[in-house]
């Protein structure tokens, strides 16, 4: 389960979302600007509320950081 | 695993205004062209909401006008790698080796148009707050203070285009600023002086932040010397002004005290064949149109330089080996 937690104008969700998609990977975005319960889920998981946060099989990666997405997605990988 | 080495005419460092214009021009100019850019697409600019001094374009969000740029620059031929970062750089006449996460380069030239990275707000609690109260980003964050009250640091242009931005979404916004006057241009100040939501404080600095979790309270100065109080603010927005990306190439190249690098309008640094372009530059006049005159210059003086490595390699050896 992956799912990236943004807003719409947001840059570097764009590149993280971008990244994500170049790494074949499906993920469910959630919108926080337009999305209250999704908000809470994302400062309850981060323990904050700048977005993008990426959420890999509940391992929380806050901002863009390519080397913690690499280093969950292969766990995640090595799962599925 | 050995990583794959790779011989660009042209490897250009950063995707901002700078950047993306040497990528249409060299790209144009049937040189192999590839740009490198391991943070955002467009720099600084891209977080600008209206840009209004780029000729052209009467009003233009940054996002937009870089979304064009990126498009010009991949349509004419250029290559563009967001997704790898420079590691290390090792520069001399004879040879320019950039290494990335992924690759190793040896481009025939070089051009660094690196741009500048903004500065954090210098108190202790900064690491604490960052992200529950402290921002750099109003256009990522502002929406989490949809009613509240924040303030945004700084006097130039980014400062005060964000304090005029975030009006959209807090009941009040407190500009504050170290000196007594702003640098943001005449147009944007007005706009900011007439905004009933924004207040200016003159002549101060932050000087500690508190809260739990998230920044509840600042420890402000008003005036040099003056006993430091506490004013109550939900969230800060911070433009304090920019450090060029540079550190990876002080060791070859020269830089100004401020850790531009120095060349003059050609873009040539002392390396031949290695060029800077944009804000890491030492110059006078940071601007939009400014990088993108870099870009410029630096795209065709580069080719100038492969050409005449070509004349060279003609004459020496009688073949070509590139």
């Amino acid at each position: 389960m992956i799912k990236v937690y943004s807003i719409s104008d947001c840059s570097w969700c764009k590149k993280a979302k971008s990244y994500l998609e170049q790494k074949g990977v499906n993920y469910e975005e959630i919108n926080v600007e337009h999305d209250a319960e999704g908000l809470k889920e994302l400062v309850s998981l981060s323990g904050q509320q700048s977005v993008p946060v990426v959420n890999i099989d509940g391992k929380i990666v806050i901002g863009f950081d390519r080397n913690k997405i690499d280093e969950y997605l292969q766990w995640h990988l090595s799962q599925s | 695993m050995e990583k794959q080495i790779k011989k660009p005419d042209v490897l250009i460092i950063g995707a901002g205004p700078a950047g993306l214009t040497a990528g249409i021009y060299a790209a144009r100019l049937k040189l192999d062209t590839l740009i490198l850019e391991d943070e955002l697409v467009g720099g600084q600019i891209r977080d600008a909401s209206l840009i209004q001094n780029y000729p052209g374009f009467k009003r233009i969000s940054g996002s937009e006008l870089i979304e064009r740029m990126r498009e010009q620059s991949v349509v004419a031929g250029a290559k563009l790698d967001e997704f790898d970062r420079v590691l290390l750089a090792t520069l001399t006449r004879a040879e320019k080796k950039i290494e990335t996460e992924g690759f190793i380069y040896y481009p025939k030239t070089l051009i660094i148009a690196a741009g500048m990275k903004q500065k954090e707000l210098p108190i202790r609690e900064e690491k604490q707050f960052h992200g529950n109260g402290i921002h750099y980003c109003e256009i990522c964050d502002g929406h989490l203070y949809e009613g509240k009250e924040i303030a945004v640091v700084g006097g130039g242009s980014a400062a005060v285009g964000a304090a005029i931005s975030l009006t959209k979404y807090a009941s009040r916004v407190t500009l504050i600023h170290r000196s007594g006057a702003l640098r943001a241009d005449k147009k944007s100040q007005e706009e900011l002086f007439s905004n009933p939501k924004i207040k200016v404080m003159w002549n101060t600095k932050i000087m500690g932040a508190f809260g739990d979790q998230q920044l509840q309270t600042l420890l402000i100065q008003e005036e040099a010397g003056q006993d430091k109080r506490e004013m109550k603010m939900d969230g800060v927005f911070v433009y304090i002004g920019s450090l060029p990306r540079t550190e990876m190439y002080a060791q070859d190249l020269e830089l100004d005290n401020y850790g531009n690098i120095v060349a003059g309008e050609s873009c040539e640094t002392n390396i031949p064949g290695v060029f800077a372009a944009g804000d890491v530059r030492t110059k006078k006049i940071r601007q939009l149109t400014t990088a993108v005159n870099d870009g410029t210059v630096a795209a065709l003086m580069a080719e100038r330089y492969i050409l005449e490595l070509r004349r060279r390699d003609v004459y020496d050896k009688g073949v070509l080996n590139f």
